[in-house]
């Protein structure tokens, strides 16, 4: 394998201009991919955050208890087992990213029945952010709960006999939580008497997850519970997301397909362009196998520089066309390993088989301009050269003459090559072409 | 050495018409000759050379190196009989553009699986004895053209083959370098190397050992040459 990749490297760096080319073509469209996928990224991680701020998908409570019966603060005296939450965080794989467990209580607050929820104030997130940690004698009161009584931060307040500090007024969040007050999680069990206890779940679902799939899915591995959707807005994001998903694979497969067609036609190209490069080593013994070994290496190649090229790249556009958001995703290993092993997968895959398999060595002796000609250094012997494109004037260079049907075999045929070009390219070009 | 076993080779011409190169051509080469297979343009030269280097196929007959049928062993096994028993030099010499002449007379020992160290090794000396061993690091296109035909001759001795097979090796060349090639060969020759050779150029041909015209894809005579010596 080290003469095949040995060659192929050699003849990459001399052809500097032809491995610009095909790098740069498979590096913007896999700066394309990048980009999209980094975008992406970016955004569902900003909707993510946004979908957590909305507070839980689904509420877990106890068999029997409504929306309403959370709502006035009455779920009833049972608690749920304390294993429940354990075991919610647990299944099913990766759908749920935390589970907050509540007691709801409706306790005399000022003398007024009110709903208050006992709350682990480390582990909260709510409509109005994370609550502040409370301490055990401190309250935090739901905007509209506050303004009835008529208390603001600072005040004191009697909780079914309790007295406690208001530590907080929290904004508005358009739920019956607004009309609540919060306690800590252990203050709120020591007045109901029951250590432990709670009677509400919060489950925070990962974003784009199907809520509906998900609460039925927990119903079926818990049907002794009550399973309340929230109905924060998930299913309208998860089908967003789901749609966003499928546009993502839509223009990753156009990509891929955009990448394997220029390759195919670009490996053709060049191994056409190299028919001769190939004859030659043929000539001096090698198999098709190393052919193949040498076309495939250099598509690797090309395929790794444009890999990594367009990771780059993808990732400059990206931080360029949303700065903040991209900032965060902009480094992803996996990315940086994906995009030139596809980008060297495909180019392997596109190798044209058949340019190397059947290949004669006598197709190199078929031509009779030297492949070295025409090349700037020639210049330096002009004469020489003049002769090797064209050595024999009047000679016919087909070795496939017709020798049975011709009358007069020596009779001179007309020259398969021409005079150089003036100009190297041009000359090149004309080399190639006459060795077809 | 070499048998050829009435060859024939027919391509397929335009609208249909088979075009014969070689028609029923018997040859036997032995060891150590310098035979020069000659003839008009078209006559078929290349045509058999090319056979007898298991490069080209012949539509018909046989042709042996040795004990081994060249065309009814695998593509594998001929490659590997083009790496280490058969070598060929062709008139445009044909060698990689861009590799170094040094990195081309290596390639054709790295390809018959010699380490690369010994292969460069190898291709510095042989060189060095052609005369380049100063032009070692550089490319064709910045040698002259008698030294890309050593170079290229240097490639094909490189695996010490027990054939050489040449086309036309000094049709680009002028008198002397001509002289200088035929030199060579006449030294490989002494060594003990078979050639053959394909010229059209008569005062060339009567350095071989042995001359085989060829016309119109037939061999019309075949005469030991009346200058054997003349080459060296």
């Amino acid at each position: 394998m080290r003469t095949p990749l040995w060659l192929a490297w050699r003849e990459l760096a001399r052809r500097r201009g032809a491995l610009l080319v095909a790098v740069g073509t498979l590096a913007a469209l896999v700066a394309l991919c990048v980009a999209v996928e980094l975008l992406a990224r970016a955004r569902e991680s900003s909707l993510a955050a946004a979908a957590d701020n909305l507070g839980p998908g689904l509420l877990v409570t106890l068999p029997g208890t409504t929306s309403r019966d959370l709502a006035a603060g009455t779920p009833g005296p049972a608690s749920l087992a304390v294993e429940v939450a354990a075991r919610l965080r647990r299944e099913p794989a990766g759908a749920i990213t935390a589970v907050d467990g509540r007691l709801l209580l409706r306790l005399a607050v000022a003398g007024r029945p009110t709903p208050v929820l006992g709350v682990e104030p480390r582990e909260v997130r709510s409509p109005f952010g994370e609550l502040r940690r409370l301490g055990q004698r401190e309250t935090a009161l739901g905007v509209e709960l506050a303004r009835g009584l008529g208390k603001r931060r600072g005040d004191l307040l009697t909780i079914e006999g309790h007295d406690f500090a208001v530590a907080a007024v929290l904004p508005s969040s358009g739920t019956p939580e607004d009309v609540a007050a919060f306690v800590p999680l252990r203050r709120s069990q020591e007045i109901a008497g029951a250590p432990g206890a709670v009677n509400v779940l919060q489950v925070y679902p990962r974003p784009a997850t199907d809520l509906a799939a998900l609460a039925a899915d927990l119903r079926a591995r818990h049907p002794g519970l009550a399973i309340l959707s929230t109905g924060r807005g998930e299913p309208a994001e998860a089908e967003m997301s789901r749609r966003v998903a499928r546009h993502r694979v839509a223009v990753y497969a156009t990509v891929a397909l955009a990448v394997a067609i220029c390759l195919l036609v670009w490996s053709h190209l060049n191994a056409s362009e190299r028919r001769r490069e190939l004859a030659i080593l043929v000539a001096v013994g090698a198999r098709a196998s190393t052919l193949m070994a040498l076309l495939m290496a250099r598509g690797a190649l090309v395929g790794i520089g444009g890999g990594l090229a367009g990771y780059l790249l993808g990732m400059a556009v990206a931080l360029a066309r949303d700065p903040q958001a991209a900032a965060h995703v902009a480094w992803a290993p996996d990315l940086l390993v994906l995009a030139p092993v596809a980008a060297a997968m495909l180019s392997v895959l596109g190798t044209p088989r058949s340019r190397s398999a059947g290949l004669s060595g006598s197709t190199c002796g078929h031509c009779r301009t030297d492949p070295c000609a025409g090349r700037p250094a020639d210049r330096w012997f002009p004469a020489q050269v003049s002769r090797a494109c064209c050595p024999s004037a009047g000679r016919a260079t087909s070795t496939a003459s017709p020798a049975t049907t011709t009358a007069t075999p020596a009779t001179p045929a007309a020259p398969r090559c021409s005079r150089p070009s003036r100009t190297p390219v041009a000359t090149a070009t004309r080399a190639v072409t006459n060795c077809r | 050495m070499i048998d050829v076993r009435r060859v024939s080779k027919r391509f397929a011409g335009r609208g249909g018409r088979a075009v014969a190169a070689l028609v029923d051509v018997d040859l036997r080469v032995q060891a150590g000759e310098l035979v020069m297979v000659t003839g008009p343009s078209g006559s078929g030269k290349s045509t058999l050379l090319f056979t007898l280097g298991a490069m080209l196929k012949p539509t018909s007959g046989e042709v042996f190196l040795g004990d081994t049928s060249l065309y009814r062993v695998s593509p594998g096994r001929r490659a590997e009989l083009r790496r280490t028993r058969l070598a060929f030099v062709f008139q445009t010499f044909n060698l990689i553009p861009y590799l170094t002449c040094l990195a081309n007379v290596a390639l054709a020992a790295s390809l018959a699986g010699r380490a690369r160290a010994a292969s460069l090794d190898r291709a510095r000396t042989l060189l060095g004895r052609l005369g380049l061993g100063a032009r070692l690091h550089h490319r064709p296109a910045e040698l002259s053209v008698g030294e890309r035909q050593r170079a290229a001759l240097c490639r094909s001795l490189v695996n010490d083959p027990e054939v050489l097979l040449a086309d036309e090796p000094t049709g680009n060349l002028d008198e002397p370098m001509t002289d200088e090639v035929m030199r060579l060969l006449a030294d490989l020759r002494d060594g003990g190397l078979t050639i053959v050779m394909a010229t059209h150029n008569l005062r060339v041909a009567r350095l071989g050992t042995r001359v085989v015209a060829l016309r119109e894809g037939r061999v019309a005579d075949d005469w030991p040459s009346v200058l054997p010596q003349a080459a060296a």
